[in-house]
């Protein structure tokens, strides 16, 4: 402990010392750069509340104090920061055959990224090699030892164990203390890093020292197989909770269910206390997991290789990209000539300050990190847009292309490194999903080299701080909380099994079908609206939320009409519709018009279209309502009415999102990607505008309380006819008059 | 647009697979700056055309499901007041060509009986690539009794002529039937009143 306590004055010291060499740092920073670095502290703490703005100065004192405890904490961390120093320098390293290549790593010429010399340092294995023998004492007991405990129980807790060390990998290059509290063993398995001992002669040595160990590990084999498939993509919610071993064993027990092995269903269930529920038609756990597993599989493979992973864009996203610029990605940013024909503005304004209609992507690069003032609109356009005509990797390579300025600039050499850091923060705040395991390793070898090589130390733990933030998934959510929530009308029978549509007031079930569907709404992403993925078979994958919405869609008019069809009395049709008129009413007062759209889709199918009697009872004014949404959900004129009525409106809202794909196919379709060889940025523009309406509903949440039964009963559809099936029952229930009369 | 206040107004839908080009054949039917760098901003008339016919202004209301092909529930209920139906397929795409089948059966179940329809083969640029012979169209529309014809949506190649045939086919329909042409106004009319109207009539 002493020992520790000394250690611990050290690194205080330590500090202490580095922030007067950052204090310094700041000294010298011109006003322009200041602006910049206010600019990324603004992005730190940019959020929906401008009193935070206020709060800016404090926050800042606070963050360091933060990082003072952070360091503290442990002491590996300041070993780190040793091991750092003797890094740099970086050394040089050159092979005539690389000449013109710039590596990653270390920013130098002549060789490439694979044998720079920087690997030997290379911040883990150097970590792995000190720290080995320390965490091997403390870690190995951690694992289950207790031979009265049945291999289930094992193999849950060990699937646990594995999930809990699959979330901490992705921390790995941010947050290096999380490592000590992870098992060296699965860590060095997935980094595949090789230190001085090698993997292969440590595991059998604790495996001789630890017998009960390796049979576990050989009991458990399958679920040690299975590699992080959650550290993969860490931004999507749905894949944690697919993969959760609860999940796991639903779809085991959904197997076994399947084979009629109910007895080994139960006694599973008597064991885990996980209760088996059968889910017939709309909850498709194993799509959704097959879609995962297939998008993921060439980047399982990759890791497991521990190659680079180049390109996991789709073949023809990347064959247009091919196209497009195959000569500019040979040629360097600085490389390329500064004016003439690589870039074209819009006709109006032929100025510097014009916006540009169309250029090569390193002229594009250059407006996204200018010397002079940024046109933030051009960084926002591009950023959302980019996956359109380049690839997040390109786009890194690019922009750290772009911060080597060379020493010919060496004038605005400062001024455009910041321009580059800040590109960066915006891509990693709102675009957080783009980087995948391996563009973050870059990321973190770029910020840890090169931002430490040139001494932006402040920089780097703004960069830092945004990325924990990322990494913890801080949500806004709360916010909504201190609302007054309305008073859910809750049917008396709410917990009887019978419990039917009728029982429920019409507009508790529009606050349900809209939480469920502004949900879908809301995790629409960007990347999903690009390329009309959502209509091509082989970039289907890119778009989740939009398929996931249109299948809701389709089922939820399929459902509509099944309902009202299944009524063998014609009163009970009537008292249908006439509830889903009601229905449809609330919806069009709570501006979802996507639902509105089902809900008249289901009863304008042709089975309920047809069924005059039925209709003809239904009282004159519930009809002009529904003749009102009609009118204003009409396609004449490309949706004139519901358009102006959407521009009044005030959100919370879930638009119909089919209009904004019309609108994106007809943008795709009627603009060139290039005017020439140049990349048309004019339809990323276009583009950007109808995704940025899309985008500017998702902001504002509903504030309705979500109640299981009735979410259960509009969810979880059972029975749903086919159109045929439908038409055949409606023909049953009013058969067709003779055709004398017509 | 004023001009064709009193004359004939036909709603017509084109229907296809997707990306089998229907919003290329739009875009090229109504704005022939296609080709043009400046590309395309959505006003909210442009799937408004009208066309010169024998001294005759018809006007040409155009919905078409680019984009939202995947919404299978909502395309099936804009067959019914339909005048006509433009089923496009790309001749370099076997499955777009399968699917015709199945467009037509859509359409006999759901469009009125006096509906027009045309079979129109896109992409006649790509001919390097061409998969369905220009018989293959012809035999299948033979089949239906309806025309058919092959377009060029990018070189803009019979576009027109495309539209106008399915004109001449409706035009020729009602003179047949020995409905009178409907007037826009009436037109307007039976949509608003159209339940009310088939109420008194008879089902579909």
């Amino acid at each position: 402990m002493t020992t520790n306590n000394l250690n611990q004055e050290k690194e205080q010291e330590k500090i202490n010392e580095k922030e007067q060499i950052n204090e310094k740092e700041k000294e010298q920073i011109n006003e322009k750069e200041k602006e910049d670095i206010d600019f990324l502290y603004s992005q730190i703490y940019y959020g929906r509340q401008n009193k935070e703005n206020k709060k800016t100065e404090n926050k800042k004192t606070t963050t360091k104090k933060k990082q003072k405890r952070k360091s503290t904490d442990s002491l590996e961390n300041s070993d780190e920061e040793t091991e750092q120093n003797e890094i740099n320098p970086s050394p040089r390293y050159f092979t005539p055959k690389y000449a013109t290549i710039r590596c990653y790593k270390c920013g130098e010429l002549g060789h490439i990224e694979r044998e720079c010399p920087l690997n030997k340092y290379s911040l883990y294995s150097k970590r792995n090699h000190q720290r080995i023998p320390k965490s091997q004492e403390n870690q190995i007991p951690i694992l289950p030892q207790n031979p009265g405990v049945s291999s289930l129980d094992i193999g849950k807790k060990f699937v646990s164990k594995i999930s809990q060390l699959q979330k901490t990998q992705a921390f790995r290059f941010f947050h290096p203390n999380l490592l000590e509290s992870t098992n060296p063993v699965e860590l060095r398995e997935k980094s595949g890093q090789t230190g001085t001992i090698s993997r292969a002669s440590w595991i059998p040595q604790i495996m001789r020292t630890h017998p009960d160990l390796l049979s576990l590990r050989e009991r458990t084999r399958f679920f040690s197989i299975n590699k992080s498939f959650s550290c993969l993509d860490k931004s999507s919610k749905t894949e944690s909770e697919i993969l959760s071993s609860k999940a796991v064993l639903h779809l085991v027990m959904q197997y076994l269910h399947h084979l009629g092995f109910h007895r080994t269903v139960n006694s599973i269930t008597k064991q885990t206390n996980i209760k088996f529920q059968n889910h017939y038609s709309n909850n498709n756990l194993l799509p959704d997991l097959l879609r995962i597993a297939v998008q993921d599989l060439n980047q399982l493979v990759k890791m497991e290789n521990n190659q680079i992973i180049e390109n996991e864009e789709d073949k023809e996203v990347e064959f247009q990209i091919e196209t497009l610029s195959k000569k500019q990605e040979h040629l360097t940013i600085w490389e390329e000539k500064s004016e003439g024909e690589n870039i074209l503005f819009t006709e109006e304004t032929r100025s510097r300050t014009g916006s540009i209609r169309a250029a090569t992507l390193n002229k594009l690069i250059e407006n996204l990190t200018p010397e002079l003032t940024v046109d933030l609109s051009f960084v926002k356009t591009f950023l959302l847009t980019y996956q359109s005509f380049t690839t997040p990797e390109i786009l890194f390579q690019k922009l750290v292309e772009r911060y080597n300025v060379p020493e010919e600039f060496a004038r605005k050499k400062k001024i455009i490194q910041l321009r580059v850091v800040n590109v960066f923060v915006l891509w990693i705040q709102n675009y957080f999903s783009d980087f995948n395991p391996n563009l973050l390793h870059k990321l973190f070898i770029f910020s840890e080299n090169y931002l430490q090589r040139d001494g932006y130390q402040t920089v780097l733990h703004i960069l830092k701080t945004i990325l924990s933030k990322k990494f913890q998934g801080t949500s806004n959510e709360s916010e909504y909380l201190n609302m007054s929530l309305p008073e859910p009308k809750i049917p008396k029978n709410i917990f009887s099994p019978k419990l039917t549509l009728n029982d429920i007031d019409e507009e508790e079930i529009a606050r349900q079908l809209t939480l469920y569907e502004f949900n879908i709404y809301k995790q629409i992403k960007p990347k999903e609206l690009l390329n009309q993925a959502w209509n091509k078979q082989k970039l289907k994958h890119n778009s989740p939320n939009v398929i996931r919405l249109i299948e809701r869609f389709n089922d939820l008019s399929v459902w509509i009409a099944t309902s009202i069809i299944s009524q063998i009395k014609l009163a009970n049709r009537v008292s249908m519709i006439i509830k889903f008129i009601k229905i449809g009413e609330y919806l069009r007062t709570m501006n979802n018009f996507n639902t509105l759209m089902a809900v008249i889709a289901g009863l304008n199918s042709s089975a309920i279209f047809r069924l005059k009697s039925t209709w003809s009872q239904v009282p004159q004014k519930i009809y002009d309502i529904y003749q009102s949404f009609v009118d204003l959900m009409d396609s004449k004129s490309s949706y004139k009415n519901y358009r102006q009525y959407l521009k009044k409106i005030i959100p919370p809202c879930i638009p119909y999102l089919g209009i904004f794909l019309t609108d994106l196919t007809f943008t795709e379709d009627g603009n060139p990607d290039k005017i020439g060889n140049l990349i048309n940025f004019f339809k990323r523009k276009l583009i950007y505008d109808v995704i940025i309406e899309i985008q500017q509903y998702q902001q504002v949440s509903y504030n309705f309380q979500s109640i299981h039964q009735i979410f259960m009963l509009i969810t979880n559809f059972q029975d749903l006819l086919s159109e045929d099936q439908m038409f055949e029952k409606s023909l049953k229930i009013e058969p067709r008059k003779s055709q004398k009369q017509k | 647009m004023s001009n064709v206040s009193d004359s004939l107004l036909l709603k017509l839908i084109i229907i296809g697979r997707s990306m089998a080009g229907k919003s290329c054949i739009l875009l090229r039917f109504c704005d022939n700056k296609f080709e043009s760098n400046l590309g395309f901003t959505i006003g909210v008339d442009f799937r408004f055309v009208s066309l010169n016919k024998n001294d005759e202004t018809i006007g040409l209301q155009i919905w078409d499901t680019a984009g939202q092909e995947r919404f299978r529930t909502i395309t099936s209920s804009y067959y019914r007041d339909a005048d006509g139906v433009m089923i496009v397929y790309d001749i370099t795409d076997e499955n777009s060509f399968d699917q015709v089948d199945h467009w037509f059966d859509e359409i006999s179940k759901q469009a009125p009986p006096s509906v027009v329809k045309i079979l129109v083969g896109n992409k006649t640029d790509l001919e390097n690539k061409r998969k369905i012979s220009t018989e293959r169209g012809l035999n299948a529309a033979n089949s239906r009794s309806c025309p058919f014809i092959e377009v060029s949506a990018k070189s803009g190649e019979n576009v027109k002529k495309a539209f106008e045939m399915l004109v001449d086919a409706w035009t020729e329909k009602s003179k047949q039937h020995i409905t009178k042409p409907r007037k826009k106004k009436a037109r307007q009319k039976i949509t608003n009143e159209s339940f009310e109207k088939k109420d008194k009539g008879n089902c579909c």
